[in-house]
């Protein structure tokens, strides 16, 4: 997809603030934001998709195994002080789940992942993840924009302003939203704050038609849209006569003509039919329960094919169980979203692999935080921004590798501590960028995704 | 400097000498914006004195010693961050610095002379320029044709587009006194008001609702969107206007507009959870937007440290802060105390005859539930029953938690508890439901009230009152109450150098596309600087002059010669695109103000969480034929079609919108059902007003969306296109509505 604006507008936008490379390079780009531009220095990677396990979903029962707490179900924590976000903190409850080494490396995943357990030897765990809300909304948007504030541009944006795309047919950054809902925070989440709506991330059904307004409604055909089309361009064309120097003008005229060929190439792209049984049946995408999950998850490695840029997908829609913000009946609630996602993301690293784009996608699996490890509402665990799993495949990463550690009950991450500014400094440097000098002048400044800070994780690093 | 270089050479008192000269030129240039009288981080560098008393770091310089020098750390790059901040010294001055306090540091005496003060500091004065100054800045000769000028004019001042008959009462009159008439008259049309109240509400970040979670509605916010709109219709003066933003309610007997208008104040981003922290943020919101709104100021970089390029102080920020710090939320009621009294007692009253019925539900469903408890506990872990068999007495610390969570947490709720009772009973429960709720029907009307703020008695702690100080011509004095009035006059003077200049340099970039200073809301160093200046002063101060008057400003700009020239042609916002659709196809409902309006989103788009709704008409229902400034804004569901034309996301406030063009803009203009319905609306009004020739429909519809007629080119692809195609009238009209021509002031 293509998105423009002109020379002038840019100059008068950015009044000479803008970080030199965006400038630089937006000006080779013959005034397209999302036309291919150079990373700071060499890449290992072209695309990232990011997993949000939207609500939080609990480390201490998947990927940092805690034997502790079965030891001392029912007593207090050592930590009095604690106040989690809904009250009424209960004594240690101990994980539902066991937990296996699995692969070379003997990695420790509990029985919530048996598919993913199967490629620990390709992935990274950070169990020393923090963050700096315990409410949601922030949460969410500091995964996403960097900042625990409403209105900062989300990391996919990020990504396309300082790079932007590999295929001007689709869009460079696309959020499928899982089927129950959307997360807390709605828009804002994939939006663009402050920057240009052309760095926004675009909205994908995983039934239907993938945008919404992308196909002409009704029984209006697409010989008879081309046709005005057509009548458009002319009539268009007598009036950029006039004004030969304004490429805004001309730039409009081609984002007609885009569009056009995006009704094409966006149901391509999402079009599980082209896909063979195998594949079908690798993702689970025509059975019960992860059809959904499945679906999209199979649709991300089409668009990434396609040279998308940013694909994230959510697992969890609205609230409470709906999402993995298990408050209550932790068991049921993980054993739901865990059933409808482990087999979809093992088939994706399987996939990814065999068609040879593990070495240029990084895989993401995240929440916004993690749980605690004591009991609420009797049978749940609360949010914990203290302490919490990530974890990385693909391009650039060190498989088999486990990063920091969280104390003993799984309360704070103790051992090299790991902020999300730390996490998307190393994204954005496996896409070849500088997280200190990709700028953007806003407001007198020039921000930053990792704001002030942010050092790179160098452990998961291949 | 060579002189440098000669302080080791034969003639080395007279060097010496000059080295010092140049080490003051040196500071005096680079320094003193900042560490003169402004004395961030504590120093001053005006004398040897205040040299020697140092700052925050402590000394600024060890006579006779450089590397030792606190001063030549910062200025050598051996401290960080280096000073300047605008950018480090060249060598030779960093060795005139050098030289200087390796000869003893000499005084340099810098406060005898006068600081070179920042523009934007120094009030604008009035020059003469002998008439309308506008083209003597910007000479032009070549005169627009008039149905460009009557278009441009409408869209500009009104945001809808010439009917037609209003494109032709312009071009016929051949009066010399036509434009300035034009002017006029759509100066005093109340659209005028809804147009410009949208560069307004972008600044001040209005929003109908608080974001975050819950983005919980403020449903009588749009009472401040129609305050504006009118103020603007009335030609408030811009002084006033500002007084009423920011201390309306401190007026002696305030008048509903200023309390409505202290809504300003309360349009930020809400948090879920109000914290000590989110309050300081909440502060932070009020400084940064009024820094940058009324004066261009990017205030907001002070909250951490001093700031990094203009002369504001950390502790100004914290001055201002203690202006807001004791104001808390209000919602001011709109009805005389009368009306309030009789509510409150009347729903008092309602409340006491309710309660039994409340209770009377309750103890209905009580046996139910206190058996499902009963269950529910039974079927709790061992260890959960462990702790609530064990005697409170004798509870561990971990049993204590556990069996006050049973105590607290464990609660059936009234669904699942309906769920257990037969149908007989379930009548009974409705039955008692319905006489709590009849209590409900009683109650009086609730009276029209405002979202704003008033003052507390919490004071800031720590810090008193104050303003800018950089930007204050003589010292403010707050008393002990109606600190925001007096931060208000200060800001609404003509003394203070910025707010005149910021506003007209807004107002000059909505009409021309560019201004004197292109970062509208940073008029400091780290801005884009200022081109022009003379003009934006003259400009300032004829406002100032002319009673602050708005009208009069739009006057002055439009009556230029420059205005009335070839302009480069501006695309319109959002809301003007969708209002020109609509004004084309004849549907547009002109009714003003009330609450917003919802647009049709397709569910997928927003479906989500925490109660967050939108709930949008169908496009083709005739309630959203509005104006586009009425449409209700969701901070966390915005409306595509406005969204992806870069309508600012109102968290923060936004002074020049972002334009991108996007294809996913062309497919909402191509495949949106707004477009679909309107299209044929517009298809429809063609066939009525212009019969069924279609030569006719042609020349009707270029009328009604461009102002003109087709070119004889136009015309005849226009009708080939016709010729023959069954659907061709209505995707003709769907092709109007995607010209470029439409979209772009001309």
């Amino acid at each position: 997809m293509s998105r423009y604006w002109s020379r002038r507008e840019l100059f008068n936008r950015c009044g000479g603030g803008i970080g030199s490379l965006a400038l630089a390079n937006l000006l080779q780009a013959n005034e397209n934001p999302l036309a291919l531009k150079q990373p700071h220095f060499p890449a290992k990677i072209k695309s990232v998709i990011s997993i949000f396990c939207y609500g939080g979903v609990s480390h201490i029962d998947t990927f940092d195994p805690k034997p502790l707490l079965l030891e001392r179900q029912g007593e207090a924590l050592p930590e009095k002080d604690l106040k989690p976000s809904q009250g009424t903190p209960g004594a240690i409850m101990a994980s539902p789940w066991t937990f296996k080494k699995y692969g070379q490396s003997g990695m420790d995943v509990s029985t919530l992942f048996p598919h993913v357990a199967q490629h620990v030897d390709s992935l990274a765990f950070i169990r020393s993840m923090h963050t700096l809300s315990n409410d949601h909304a922030p949460a969410l948007f500091q995964m996403n924009t960097g900042s625990i504030l409403l209105g900062h541009p989300s990391m996919g944006s990020w990504l396309t302003y300082g790079l932007g795309t590999e295929n001007q047919n689709l869009p460079a950054f696309i959020v499928f939203t899982d089927h129950r809902g959307g997360p807390i925070g709605g828009a804002p989440n994939w939006n663009n704050g402050y920057m240009p709506a052309a760095f926004q991330g675009t909205q994908f059904r995983s039934t239907g038609d993938p945008i919404v307004d992308l196909k002409p409604r009704g029984d209006t055909s697409r010989e008879r849209q081309r046709r005005w089309l057509d009548l458009l361009g002319k009539l268009n064309q007598e009036h950029l006569a006039q004004y030969p120097e304004e490429s805004e003008l001309s730039a409009r005229i081609n984002s007609y003509e885009l569009a056009y060929r995006m009704q094409v190439s966006a149901p391509e792209a999402v079009d599980l039919g082209r896909e063979s049984a195998a594949t079908r049946q690798l993702y689970g995408v025509d059975e019960d329960p992860t059809q959904y999950f499945g679906k999209q998850c199979l649709m991300a490695r089409r668009l990434v094919e396609r040279g998308v840029r940013f694909v994230q997908l959510y697992s969890g829609g609205g609230n409470f169980q709906d999402s993995w913000d298990a408050h209550w009946d932790i068991k049921a609630n993980h054993e739901m979203h865990c059933g409808e996602t482990d087999k979809p993301i093992a088939a994706l690293i399987t996939d990814l692999k065999s068609r040879g784009l593990w070495d240029s996608t990084l895989l993401i699996w995240h929440g916004e935080f993690g749980r605690l490890p004591i009991s609420q509402r009797l049978d749940g665990r609360d949010h914990n921004p203290y302490g919490f799993t990530v974890w990385l495949g693909g391009g650039g990463i060190k498989g088999g590798t486990v990063v920091g550690a969280t104390d003993e009950f799984g309360l704070r991450a103790t051992e090299s501590k790991k902020s999300v500014n730390d996490l998307h400094a190393t994204i954005l440097h496996l896409f070849g960028l500088d997280h200190t000098k990709l700028t953007y002048y806003y407001n007198g400044r020039n921000m930053r995704l990792t704001d002030v800070s942010g050092e790179l994780i160098r452990e998961v690093l291949a | 400097m060579r002189l440098a270089v000669l302080l080791t050479s034969v003639c080395g008192l007279l060097a010496q000498e000059a080295t010092v000269a140049e080490a003051g030129r040196i500071l005096q240039k680079n320094c003193l914006g900042c560490h003169g009288q402004a004395a961030m981080s504590g120093l001053d560098l005006r004398s040897r004195e205040t040299l020697l008393k140092g700052g925050t770091r402590g000394a600024a310089i060890t006579p006779g010693n450089a590397s030792s020098s606190v001063l030549f750390g910062f200025v050598s790059g051996a401290r960080k961050p280096v000073m300047p901040p605008s950018g480090a010294l060249k060598p030779d001055e960093i060795a005139a610095i050098k030289g200087w306090i390796e000869a003893g540091a000499p005084e340099l005496a810098l406060g005898k002379t006068p600081e070179p003060k920042y523009w934007a500091f120094v009030p604008p004065v009035h020059k003469d320029y002998g008439g309308n100054a506008i083209d003597v800045f910007y000479p032009s000769t070549k005169v627009a044709d008039k149905r460009t000028l009557v278009r441009r004019a409408y869209l500009d001042l009104l945001g809808l587009p010439p009917t037609p008959v209003q494109v032709d009462a312009f071009v016929k009159d051949e009066n010399p006194g036509a434009w300035p008439r034009l002017i006029d008259q759509l100066l005093a049309s109340p659209h005028y008001g809804e147009r410009w109240a949208r560069h307004w509400l972008d600044l001040v970040r209005y929003a109908d609702s608080a974001g975050y979670e819950f983005d919980r509605d403020r449903p009588t916010a749009w009472r401040f969107r129609d305050y504006v709109v009118n103020s603007l219709n009335a030609d408030k003066p811009y002084d006033q206007l500002i007084r009423e933003h920011l201390a309306g309610d401190e007026s002696p007997k305030p008048t509903p507009d200023e309390l409505i208008a202290t809504g300003y104040l309360r349009h930020g981003p809400e948090a879920n959870i109000r914290t000590e922290q989110t309050r300081l943020d909440e502060l932070d919101d009020l400084i940064s937007t009024t820094g940058g709104a009324f004066m261009g100021l990017t205030i907001g970089c002070a909250r951490c440290h001093d700031h990094k390029f203009d002369p504001i102080p950390q502790k100004d920020y914290f001055k201002l802060q203690a202006v807001f710090y004791n104001t808390e939320y209000a919602n001011h009621p709109l009805a005389d105390a009368e009306t309030i009294a009789r509510n409150v007692a009347e729903n008092k009253r309602i409340d006491a005859l309710q309660k039994p019925a409340k209770q009377a539900v309750l103890d209905f469903l009580k046996p139910t539930r206190d058996r499902m408890t009963e269950a529910k506990r039974a079927s709790l872990p061992e260890y959960m029953q462990l702790a609530l068999r064990t005697p409170p007495e004798k509870r561990t610390e971990g049993q204590v938690l556990n069996a006050k969570q049973v105590e607290v947490t464990l609660k059936i709720s009234d669904e699942d508890v309906l769920k257990q009772l037969s149908a007989s009973e379930k009548a009974r429960h409705k039955e008692l439901v319905a006489a709590v709720e009849a209590f409900d029907k009683q109650r009086p009307p609730e009276y029209a009230a405002a979202l704003g703020i008033k003052n507390g008695k919490k004071y800031s702690p720590e810090h008193q009152p104050g303003v800018v100080s950089a930007a204050a011509l003589k010292p403010v004095s707050f008393g002990p109450q109606n600190l925001r009035s007096t931060l208000a006059s200060w800001i609404a003077s003509p003394e203070n150098p910025l707010t005149a200049r910021v506003f007209v340099n807004r107002i000059f970039l909505q009409h021309f596309g560019e201004a004197f200073v292109d970062t509208p809301s940073n008029f400091g160093k780290s801005g884009s600087g200022v081109k022009k200046q003379e003009l934006l002063d003259w400009l300032a101060t004829e406002f100032v002059e002319n009673g602050w008057s708005v009208k009069k400003l739009h006057r002055l700009m439009m009556t230029s010669k420059y205005y009335q020239s070839h302009l480069r042609p501006r695309r319109m916002e959002a809301e003007i695109v969708r209002d020109s659709v609509l004004a084309a196809a004849g549907t547009l409902d002109l009714k003003m103000g009330g609450p917003g309006i919802y647009p049709y989103i397709d569910p997928a788009l927003w479906q989500g969480s925490s109660g967050r709704k939108w709930p949008g008409k169908s496009d083709e229902d005739p309630s959203t034929w509005r104006r586009g400034i009425y449409v209700f804004t969701k901070r966390t569901i915005p409306v595509p079609m406005l969204d992806v034309y870069d309508k600012p996301d109102t968290v923060a406030s936004c002074s020049r919108r972002n334009r991108s063009t996007t294809s996913i803009q062309a497919l909402i203009m191509m495949n949106g059902s707004f477009v679909e319905v309107q299209s044929k609306k517009f298809a429809e009004r063609l066939l009525r007003e212009a019969g069924a020739e279609p030569r006719a429909q042609v020349d009707h519809g270029f009328r009604l969306a461009l102002g003109r007629e087709p070119t004889p080119s136009e015309r005849d692809k226009a009708l080939s296109f016709l010729r023959g195609n069954e659907t061709g009238l209505v995707d003709f009209c769907q092709t109007l509505f995607n010209l470029n021509e439409f979209a772009y002031i001309p």
